[in-house]
Formats: C-alpha cells, sequence, structure tokens
C-alpha cells in the first residue's frame, strides 16, 4: 500500500531521491563489517575469483542469480525512462557515466560489506539462510539491540524501493509498447492506463505471497531466471545502442558492444545450465 | 470488417476499394510465375507522388530484414565481407507485383528475372 | 522522398497535435488499382488490429470487448495517410487524440476508476 501510494501520488525526483536517501541506511552493513574486526587477508584473497570446493551446481546458481540482480533487464527500462522524466539531454551524457558507474560500484560495496558480515556472524554458528527470520541476527550481533531495528529499517527500505523501481519499469515497458501516455510526474488522471498497469502489478506479487509461495527462493529464483534472459533482452538493446538514427554519433563503440555482448552470452549460457542443475538438486 | 475512419470532414468517405494490409504481406513468401519461392516480403517502400504515398517496391531477403534494425556497420565492424553478403537483397519493382490475392502475393516474372542488389 | 512502411510506420509511436502520445501504428492499408501501384490509404490504431495481427479469432474477441467503450469503438481505428507526417523516428496526427476514439479506454479508465481514488 504504501509503494502504491508513492507512486500514485509521489514524482519521479520524490522516489528516486527520497528512496536512494533512505537507502544510505544499509551503511549499517558497512560499519558492523569493520566493527566485526574481519581478517583482511582473507577479505582480499576472497575478492579473487575461485572455483568452487563443494556444491558446484549451487555455486554457479547463486552467481548467475547475483549477474542476473546486477545486470537486471528492467533496470535499463528504469533508468533510460527516468531519463526522460527528468529531461536530460546530451549534456548529462558524461555525467551519467560517472554517477552510473558510482552508484553500481556502491551497490556493490554495500553487498560485500553484507556478505563480510554473512560470513562472520552466520558461518560461526553454521546458520545456512533460508528463512527471513534468521536475518537480524546479521546486525544484531555487532550492534546490539538496536541492530535488529536497524536491519528492519534496511530491509523496509531497500523492498520499498526494488517495489516501486520494478513495478514503475513493468508499467513503464508496458505504456511504451502500446503507445500509451505514460510519466511518474503526470497526475494518475492524465496517464489512467499507465498508473492503472504499475496498480496491477502491485497488487499481483501481493497475492502470490499470501497463496503461500516463499518469498526468499522465488527471489533467487528469480534472478536466475533474469540472468537467463538476459540475451533476449539485451541484444535488442545492443542493437539499438549502435543505431545512429536514434542516438546520432553518441553509438556504442566496438569495445563497448564486446563487453555487453560477451557478458549477456555468458550469464545467459550459465543460466540455461545451472538452473535446471539447481533445481534437480533440490534447492 | 467495417472501420472507424476520423477525423471525418463532414463529407461521406467513399471507402469501398481493394485493400491489402502492410502487416499481413510482411513476412508472406513471394512466388514466381513458375511457382518458385522468390523469398519473404520484409520491407514496403513508399514514394510522395503529390499528395499520394505510392508504393513503389518490395525488398525481400536477409539484407531487407536487416534494413528494418538499423546499420550493421557499427555493430560488427571487423565482419566487412560477412556485411555484404548479410546487405544483399531482392527488389521488386510494383509493376512486377500481383496483390489479386493478397494472402498469396506472387511476381510476374521468373526468380531470375529479379534484381539481386546491395544497398 | 522514399520512406520504408515497416520500419519508419509499422509499430512506430504516433503523436497527436498536442506532442500526447496516441498509439502506435498497428496496420498500413494499401488501396490496390487496376495497372498502378497500390496507394497507401490509411494507418490504423487500436487494439482491434493488434489483436487481429496475432490471430483473428482473439481479434473477434477483443473487438467485442472494445466496442463496449463508446462510440467508433469495437472496429479497427483508421487514420487518412494524409494526417499523419512522419517525424522520425515517431509519426505526428494533425489532431488532438482526447476527443476521438482512440483514447476511449483511457477515458473510461479515468472516469470509472482513476478519478474515484481521492487526489488524483
Amino acid at each position: 500500500m504504501l509503494a502504491w501510494g508513492l507512486l500514485w501520488y509521489g514524482t519521479f525526483s520524490m522516489i528516486e531521491n527520497g528512496v536512494s536517501i533512505l537507502g544510505l541506511i544499509t551503511i549499517a552493513f558497512v560499519v558492523a563489517a569493520v566493527r566485526l574486526g574481519p581478517d583482511w587477508h582473507a577479505f582480499g584473497a576472497g575478492l579473487i575469483p575461485s572455483l568452487p570446493s563443494k556444491e558446484p551446481a549451487h555455486y554457479w546458481f547463486i552467481a548467475v542469480s547475483i549477474l542476473g540482480a546486477s545486470i537486471s533487464p528492467y533496470l535499463f527500462y528504469f533508468y533510460s525512462s527516468g531519463a526522460i522524466e527528468e529531461k536530460w539531454d546530451v549534456t548529462y551524457l558524461g555525467p551519467n557515466r560517472v554517477i552510473a558507474a558510482i552508484g553500481m560500484g556502491f551497490g556493490g560495496f554495500l553487498s560485500i560489506a553484507v556478505l563480510v558480515v554473512a560470513a562472520l556472524v552466520l558461518a560461526p554458528r553454521g546458520v545456512s539462510v533460508d528463512d527471513y527470520h534468521q536475518l537480524p541476527q546479521l546486525l544484531a550481533s555487532p550492534w546490539g539491540r538496536v541492530g535488529f531495528f536497524l536491519f528492519a529499517g534496511c530491509l523496509f527500505v531497500t523492498c520499498l524501493g526494488a517495489t516501486a523501481e520494478i513495478a514503475l519499469a513493468l508499467a513503464y515497458q508496458i505504456a511504451q509498447g502500446f503507445g500509451w501516455n505514460w510519466g511518474e510526474d503526470l497526475e494518475p488522471r492524465e496517464d489512467a492506463r499507465f498508473s492503472l498497469t504499475y496498480s496491477v502489478v502491485l497488487v499481483v506479487p501481493m497475492l502470490l505471497v499470501l497463496i503461500g509461495l516463499d518469498p526468499l527462493k522465488l527471489t533467487t529464483l528469480s534472478m536466475a531466471l533474469t540472468a537467463a534472459s538476459l540475451p533476449v533482452a539485451i541484444v535488442p538493446f545492443l542493437v539499438l545502442m549502435n543505431d545512429r538514427k536514434y542516438l546520432g554519433e553518441h553509438t556504442n563503440g566496438w569495445l563497448g558492444n564486446l563487453c555487453v555482448l560477451i557478458i549477456t552470452l555468458l550469464a545467459g549460457a550459465v543460466a540455461v545450465v545451472s538452473i535446471p542443475l539447481e533445481i534437480i538438486g533440490g534447492s | 470488417m467495417s472501420a472507424t475512419v476520423f477525423p471525418t470532414s463532414g463529407a461521406a468517405i467513399s471507402d469501398a476499394f481493394r485493400e491489402a494490409r502492410v502487416e499481413e504481406l510482411l513476412g508472406k513468401r513471394l512466388r514466381d510465375v513458375d511457382g518458385r519461392s522468390v523469398g519473404r516480403i520484409e520491407e514496403l517502400i513508399a514514394e510522395r507522388q503529390g499528395t499520394d504515398l505510392i508504393v513503389v517496391e518490395v525488398h525481400l531477403g536477409r539484407g531487407a530484414l536487416l534494413e528494418r534494425f538499423g546499420e550493421l556497420s557499427t555493430l560488427v565492424p571487423l565482419f566487412g565481407g560477412l556485411e555484404r553478403r548479410l546487405e544483399q537483397r531482392i527488389r521488386v519493382p510494383w509493376h512486377q507485383l500481383d496483390l489479386t490475392d493478397p494472402g498469396r502475393p506472387r511476381v510476374t516474372v521468373r526468380q531470375a528475372e529479379l534484381e539481386r542488389t546491395a544497398p | 522522398m522514399r520512406v520504408c512502411l515497416v520500419r519508419d510506420f509499422l509499430d512506430n509511436q504516433l503523436l497527436d497535435a498536442r506532442g500526447q502520445n496516441a498509439g502506435k501504428v498497428d496496420g498500413i492499408v494499401l488501396e490496390l488499382r487496376q495497372g498502378e501501384p497500390p496507394r497507401v490509404r490509411y494507418v490504423e490504431v487500436g487494439p482491434v488490429t493488434l489483436a487481429r495481427r496475432l490471430n483473428r479469432r482473439l481479434g473477434k474477441w477483443v473487438a467485442r470487448l472494445d466496442a463496449r467503450l463508446g462510440d467508433g469503438r469495437g472496429v479497427p481505428i483508421r487514420i487518412p495517410i494524409s494526417r499523419v507526417t512522419l517525424d522520425a523516428p515517431s509519426l505526428r496526427l494533425d489532431v488532438a487524440a482526447e476527443s476521438t476514439p482512440i483514447m476511449a479506454l483511457e477515458r473510461w479508465l479515468r472516469r470509472k476508476i482513476v478519478c474515484r481514488i481521492p487526489w488524483s
């Protein structure tokens, strides 16, 4: 309901900036990671990619899920629609590269902090997370009592942000596909089809959870499926990014094309192999 | 099927004409006088003549299909020879086209007489 | 000037005289003339045309539903090609779409649902 209210009555800036500012609460994980005093040599060694020593199917499934979460196609629809909402022009190209790099880097940095905290708090207790109620331990241990509320805040803000983003991204995709009027900055009465689309998008997953589907398992599987769908979603984007009719002189360079193509095809190939293995393995 | 035409000028619009639909012609296999398949219709080229927009030719083949998706040159800069082969298309001018039955479009000549070209 | 009907017209965005989105071009109607080249007569807009492209039976079913939206609906909506200009990558219509059958679903949803929610 809160996500719906934010989308229905809010503006794009309110959603983007508001959620981003509130999301800074997740820095609690960085502080927690430092306070727990990790072995920095082990941390450095962990940064070097390595092959799994056990459960390879599960390892690759998780790797693919992380790729799917990082390069989700919905991000392209949301980000590019946001650029139109905020009326960006060519002068934003340079700053946008910097912002995107810093944003992705910061997000990755926070993810590393969460992994470090999980390794230091949960692993010694032999806890294998398969339910949300096990998660508050992550911050309760380094932060004490206030850690529980910090964790609740982090979960709340990140879920709210993801819900709003994905509902909007889907609504953008559908409205733009059918050629409707769309815009988070428009009043709902000015773009009724768009507004009702994101409203319906918010209700459907709620019903799925109410009928008993495990949200954690669903999330992990959907991240892996996203990676599997990357070639289908990204290749048309790649064609557009090379079309001078749309982009003039700002088309991709050959290096950018090559990188995107390799990552996309690799992610797709690994996902197609690992998802069945994971399902057969019974995750 | 009837249709709503707008905006109307108030005068009655005479709508009785033989019609074909571009989206139904798209992808249809074109056959020559001997019944041999020439290729699939991938693009229709139109030209302004006065106030009218007239279909002057139809393009078939891989090159015509790729024409719809933008330039290959920036996407595959290293594959010059491949690019030239991919961009081959068959041009069928309107007077070689027989749309008597839009569901089964034909050309009025033999396959070998059609023009093969690159852009 | 030559144009590609599939690349430049079909499935491209239609903008009305006020710059509002007015749907996509879902169909293009050609007039077949004896001894003369085919002439583009109309572009078609709307769910009936789109559904029919996928499946004829689906098109009929969508037409029945669409007819409930009021006058001019339930059938393909045709716009004379003279009212449409190419403004790549979009196409421009020389009338405002709001009062036309194109926006019937938008008006219906606004009236029946959106305007009943407070402060919309």
